[in-house]
């Protein structure tokens, strides 16, 4: 599929509308900025039926090919299709969907948030003897502090002194401001990238 | 007034993207040395020399989210990484916790393919959507890094906490990682977990460190000669602050 | 001793050589040299001096020729005494002394003509023994006989290649030219004393000369007439390439050298001009006695050296006379033969291709060379003089010529080769004749010259062949900078594979592996204990944060049965949290103000967690879907639904709940009284405040966040845009402490405070330990190293 140059012109003069009816208070553009807006939400929704879509015909090919680990894409597809039966005839908000929530959907994921937990404390633990320099050293040791900062100890409760002027020092003032910094650099780069999409420098649809 | 000032860094920030981009060079713009992605750059050619492949997880953020640009900047990594491995034996995989993201995959990773003039070697199956919350693409991801003799993880785009455990499955196959999120929490992640991390603004920087395109190389500057005019902006507003002149 | 190797050609020489034999330049940059510049006259030396520079072959042909001049001589001698004639003016035999350059060593006397060019004992360098005393393996001996007579000019090439054959020398070397008056000398370059001022030395004196030294020591060779020098000496121009012909090139310029030539016949013939040549009587006496030589030549009169080498102008015009026709214009232009072929080698005048076209007479041999010799008197001249001429020369005899302009050879009749010249030849070619073809040979059949009989010879283009080595090419390839990294990877790799590969060690493996499980069981067993046990030792905060203490005045303003929007966008996976934050303060605003909700989310499962959420924390609350409450559900679209929900709700979720009492009222965004996000992301949050900044019109935005995202939401509620914060758990058990209703939180926070404790010390004191351990295990690979 060749490059299509009725692509890059969509892409252009909506990114351009929508950039100036977000700046520009013309009412022509408002409105127009919000039709298009409603049309990226339903192909956005749409999308998601494309990516089921997608999955389904992933593990259906691993099934079909017999792949390492085919049983559970069959297991996949079996649930897929279930939830999907269940929540077109109850509705999302139905019992039966409920049900797959708090007893399937709810528990895996809380496990995997649990292992989470134990990945990264395994790796913090380990992360001196990998890369033992200042950084490292600094990073746990800021790790450390905003744990017990946020510890509350039988009997005396909050850790005075961790609690009262570190914890909020810590969280509000080097984190934020860390962070502040950090999605800083991230906006200009959203920026420039968007702008690049914009001016279609760089278009990440229509082939070559 | 609030409206001016975005306005006015919108504009500045697109001439200067725009004249950096069209003038031409006698020699490209020199950047500092970042190691990961020295390391992406060998590792694309020992995958396609011993015949494995590459996982290229793009995140979670879809286009129409604040985090759309941290997933188009991996799309565009992904074509380059996509054309420089195509030939493999065992093509590139990309996958992505949102379906736009997951569409949008695949048509890279097409585009690559013809890029390189190997058309019949893509699969469309070979950008997926891992699932639609951020658990259960890292539990998708996962078993793609695990099943599919996978020798170099890219980790690019946005990220939460779930990073964590796609760098654990990379480590336990022994695989190469290189990571880079826009979440600053995830960020935190990598760090610990990762060997070398990618802060902040990097990940916006792969594509130009990776590639050779004019575009992607003015962006990195713009956003460099722009980083500075922020700094010193700040500066400046907390002297006059502190002053008392605001 | 090593062979010298000439810088020019890179050919090896003797060590004796001061000129290369292959390509006549010096081997030895002389002291007193000066580079050569076209037009220059050449500097004079002797012959003698130049001795060393001569083959081996030529020497031979030298002493040959000087051993059959002995000879001749000693025949004439006898025919005049028997017989006597009027002497005729012998061509010499210009290689007739070949055979006796072997024997140079040997106690031969030379004519004393070549006396004067034989170089001095103790100038001549050191010679190389030779086995043999032959140098030349296929040396073969030269026959001034009279098949080459009738050769002329044409067969020089291919006595050229009898040469080639004899020793592989492409060009015979030129001996030096004497030091003698009306010469010019060659730098470098060897002369036989008859062609200085040749013609010059009387026809009796070279009569007299006795061959008896030069017969001593010398191999037997057949009765030659004695060599005359076919050019008068004295205006013989030496040549400046050094190749064979180039001592021909000269030849018109000296014709005219001695002032003493005898008139030329009037038959014009190729004998006529030969005896008419001067003869070298002016030459000057040889450095060095030549000793190989031992024999004194009579040298006709024009090949006896010039009296006055500079004055050659006068010689010339007075040799002028006596030259043939046909070497005329020759004579006529001297300065341009310098470097020229040879005047009997161009091309003649219109007018002379009759006479060209004559049979040409007997003439006599050219004298052998005489290495090193010096300009003989005049009797050595005679003697020269008296060498047998060469078949080339004598055969040389103006014949028939077609318009042979310059450089078409296939106008010249072929002739018949001189001896020497034929020995040169290939010996196909000799052995089968010129007219035979190698079947398997391809190519035109050469007819001329000295590959004459051969195929698939190849031109001889200015410049195709070089001597000497050949041009080193660079086989470096040029490849570029991911071309070499590419190899370098390659080569990496193929390296690896002979490479045994460490296993990473399945005991790594399975230490991180127990300790992985070590760290989860006690994780585990940690919160289950405290879980199960219903531990409440940890206090609760005792007081809100400042942040969730803003959220006490916006629950107070709110209306009772006021329109809410809830959003519910966290994941299942941090539900726990959220619903354990959030759970005290959305009690208290149910409780209190028992408001109409709008549930909404921008994540798929958010529906279902609102659900969940309403039903296990706000139970005792009895909100009834459809009247207390209603789930719109999925919104998609991300901001843009956000942003497009905020513009217009109804619009941007088209569903039929909008009719029921809950949300009945609302029709703008700006209908609700207050937004509450529950969200475990900043971005979300972020999102939400943004794209509803214009729309909420002064809304409150209340926001319940997981604690990770708490940090990037606090810049949002100090600048206003977020009305109240609650963060974490911690926020979640302040609200738990300040309303008392038995919320989740307080089930959790002991556990939670435990397991916190727990990661805290783990790694503080883990970090530390494999810190230590880290640097051991460096420090035993530093001293293993």
């Amino acid at each position: 599929m060749k490059r299509s140059p009725v692509a890059a012109a969509i892409a252009i003069s909506v990114g351009l509308i929508i950039l100036l009816g977000t700046f520009v208070p013309i009412p022509l553009f408002a409105a127009v900025r919000l039709e298009l807006v409603q049309w990226a939400a339903i192909l956005a929704g749409v999308a998601v039926l494309v990516g089921i879509g997608n999955l389904f015909s992933v593990h259906y090919q691993k099934v079909r090919r017999r792949e390492k680990g085919w049983f559970y894409s069959l297991t996949l597809l079996f649930a897929m299709l279930a939830t999907l039966l269940a929540g077109v005839i109850f509705g999302p908000t139905g019992a039966w969907m409920q049900a797959a929530l708090e007893t399937i959907i709810f528990p895996v994921e809380a496990s995997l948030m649990a292992l989470l937990s134990v990945t990264l404390l395994y790796a913090g633990i380990r992360l001196l003897r990998r890369r033992a320099d200042w950084m490292s050293a600094l990073f746990l040791g800021t790790v450390a502090l905003a744990l017990l900062a946020s510890v509350s100890l039988p009997v005396i409760g909050e850790i005075p002194v961790l609690s009262d002027w570190i914890s909020p020092w810590l969280t509000y003032g080097l984190a934020a401001g860390g962070a502040r910094g950090l999605v800083l650099g991230v906006a200009l780069g959203a920026l420039t990238t968007g702008l690049r999409a914009l001016f279609a420098l760089d278009r990440p649809y229509g082939g070559k | 007034m609030t409206q001016a000032l975005p306005l006015g860094l919108v504009i500045l920030a697109a001439v200067l993207l725009l004249a950096l981009t069209f003038i031409k060079r006698k020699s490209p713009p020199a950047f500092r040395e970042i190691a990961a992605l020295a390391r992406l750059k060998k590792a694309a050619g020992l995958a396609v020399e011993d015949g494995t492949r590459l996982h290229v997880s793009l995140g979670r953020g879809g286009l129409v989210s604040p985090r759309g640009a941290a997933s188009l900047s991996a799309l565009a990594l992904l074509r380059q990484i996509g054309e420089q491995t195509s030939i493999s034996d065992r093509p590139p995989v990309a996958t992505s916790g949102d379906p736009v993201l997951a569409a949008l995959s695949q048509d890279t990773l097409q585009a690559a393919c013809q890029s390189a003039g190997v058309d019949e070697l893509f699969q469309p199956t070979s950008g997926r959507l891992g699932g639609l919350t951020p658990f259960s693409y890292a539990a998708g991801a996962m078993t793609v890094a695990r099943q599919e003799q996978v020798s170099t993880d890219v980790l690019m785009g946005d990220f939460g906490a779930e990073v964590g455990l796609l760098t654990e499955a990379s480590e336990r196959e022994n695989s190469t990682l290189i990571a880079a999120t826009s979440e600053p929490s995830a960020q935190a992640i990598l760090f610990a977990s990762a060997a070398e991390p990618l802060v902040g603004e990097e990940l916006f920087a792969a594509p130009a460190y990776i590639g050779n395109d004019p575009a992607q190389r003015a962006s990195l500057q713009a956003q460099d000669i722009l980083r500075w005019l922020v700094i010193l902006a700040l500066l400046a507003a907390a002297g006059m602050k502190m002053v008392g002149l605001i | 001793m090593a062979d010298l190797l000439c810088s020019h050609c890179g050919m090896p020489n003797p060590p004796g050589q001061n000129v290369c034999s292959f390509c006549r330049q010096p081997l030895r940059a002389p002291e007193d040299s000066q580079p050569i510049r076209p037009g220059e006259l050449p500097t004079k030396k002797t012959t003698a001096e130049l001795e060393p520079v001569l083959p081996d072959w030529l020497k031979d042909a030298r002493a040959n020729a000087r051993r059959v001049d002995a000879e001749n001589a000693v025949e004439q001698a006898q025919a005049a005494v028997e017989h006597p004639a009027p002497k005729k003016e012998e061509v010499p035999d210009l290689l007739a002394g070949l055979e006796s350059a072997s024997r140079e060593e040997q106690e031969d006397d030379i004519p004393e003509w070549m006396r004067g060019a034989a170089p001095a004992p103790a100038e001549r360098p050191a010679k190389p023994e030779k086995p043999g005393g032959e140098t030349f393996p296929r040396r073969q001996e030269i026959h001034w006989d009279d098949e080459n007579k009738s050769a002329g000019l044409p067969r020089l090439s291919a006595g050229l290649l009898r040469l080639t054959e004899m020793g592989g020398m492409a060009t015979l070397p030129i001996p030096s030219a004497p030091e003698s008056a009306g010469l010019l000398r060659l730098s470098g370059d060897a002369m036989l004393p008859w062609m200085r001022g040749a013609g010059d030395e009387p026809a009796a004196e070279k009569d007299e000369r006795k061959p008896s030294n030069r017969l001593a020591g010398q191999s037997a060779a057949p009765q030659e007439q004695p060599p005359v020098s076919p050019f008068p000496t004295g205006s013989l121009q030496p040549p400046s390439t050094g190749e064979l012909t180039g001592w021909l090139d000269k030849v018109g310029s000296e014709f005219a050298a001695p002032a003493d030539q005898p008139a030329a016949e009037s038959g014009d013939s190729v004998g006529d001009w030969l005896s008419s040549l001067p003869r070298g009587e002016d030459l000057p006496a040889p450095a060095e006695s030549s000793e190989s030589f031992g024999e004194d030549i009579d040298l006709p009169e024009w090949m006896k050296p010039a009296a006055e080498p500079p004055a050659a102008t006068k010689t010339e015009q007075e040799s002028e006379a006596s030259l043939p026709d046909w070497m005329k214009p020759a004579a006529e232009s001297p300065a341009e033969s310098k470097g020229d072929a040879p005047g009997w080698m161009r091309e003649p005048p219109a007018n002379e291709s009759a006479r060209l076209a004559e049979p040409a007479p007997e003439v006599p041999r050219a004298p052998a060379f005489v290495p090193g010799a010096e300009p003989a008197e005049s009797s050595q001249e005679n003697e020269l003089f008296s060498i047998e001429m060469p078949d080339w020369l004598s055969n040389i005899a103006p014949t028939d010529q077609k318009s042979a302009s310059a450089g078409t050879q296939e106008a010249i009749a072929p002739a018949d080769l001189p001896s020497w010249v034929q020995a040169m030849r290939p010996v196909e070619s000799v052995l089968l004749g010129p007219s035979f073809t190698v079947p398997s040979a391809e190519g035109p059949l050469e007819e001329n010259g000295p590959l004459a009989g051969l195929r698939g010879v190849l031109p001889a283009a200015g410049g195709l062949i070089q001597p000497g080595k050949s041009k080193v090419q660079a086989i470096r390839l040029q490849s570029s900078e991911a071309q070499q990294s590419s190899a370098a990877l390659l080569e990496q790799m193929l390296a690896a594979e002979t490479q045994a590969k460490p296993l990473r060690g399945g005991g790594r493996l399975v230490s991180q592996r127990v300790l992985r499980w070590i760290i989860s069981a006690m994780l585990i067993l940690l919160v289950t204990f405290t879980l199960l046990g219903g531990s409440q030792s940890v206090p609760l905060p005792a007081a809100l944060p400042e942040e969730s203490n803003m959220l006490l005045p916006v629950i107070d303003l709110l209306a009772e049965g006021a329109p809410v929007l809830m959003i519910f966008d966290y994941e299942p996976a941090l539900a726990g949290e959220m619903e354990a934050a959030a759970a005290p303060f959305v009690d208290r605003v149910l409780g209190l103000r028992r408001p109409r909700v709008t549930i909404l989310s921008t994540s798929p499962t958010g529906a279902a967690l609102a659900e969940r959420f309403m039903a296990a924390t706000q139970s005792r609350h009895n909100y009834r879907g459809g009247e207390d409450y209603v789930n719109l559900g999925y919104l998609p679209g991300g901001t843009a639904g956000i942003l497009s929900f905020a513009e217009n709700p109804r619009a941007a979720m088209p569903s039929s709940l909008w009719v029921l009492a809950a949300a009945q009222d609302v029709n703008r965004f700006s209908d609700y009284a207050a937004v509450i996000l529950l969200t475990d992301q900043a971005e979300t949050a972020r999102a939400w405040v943004e794209q509803t900044g214009a729309a909420r019109a002064g809304l409150p935005l209340l926001v319940v966040s997981s604690a990770q995202a708490a940090p990037m939401i606090q810049p949002y509620l100090l600048s206003g845009q977020v009305n109240g914060l609650v963060s974490g758990l911690r926020g979640g058990a302040a609200f738990e402490s300040s309303s008392g209703l038995g919320s989740p939180v307080r089930r959790y926070w002991d556990a939670y405070n435990f397991a916190t404790l727990f990661a805290a010390l783990l790694i503080v004191f883990g970090g530390l330990w494999n810190f230590l351990a880290g640097a051991r295990a460096r420090r035993q690979g530093l001293d293993e190293a």
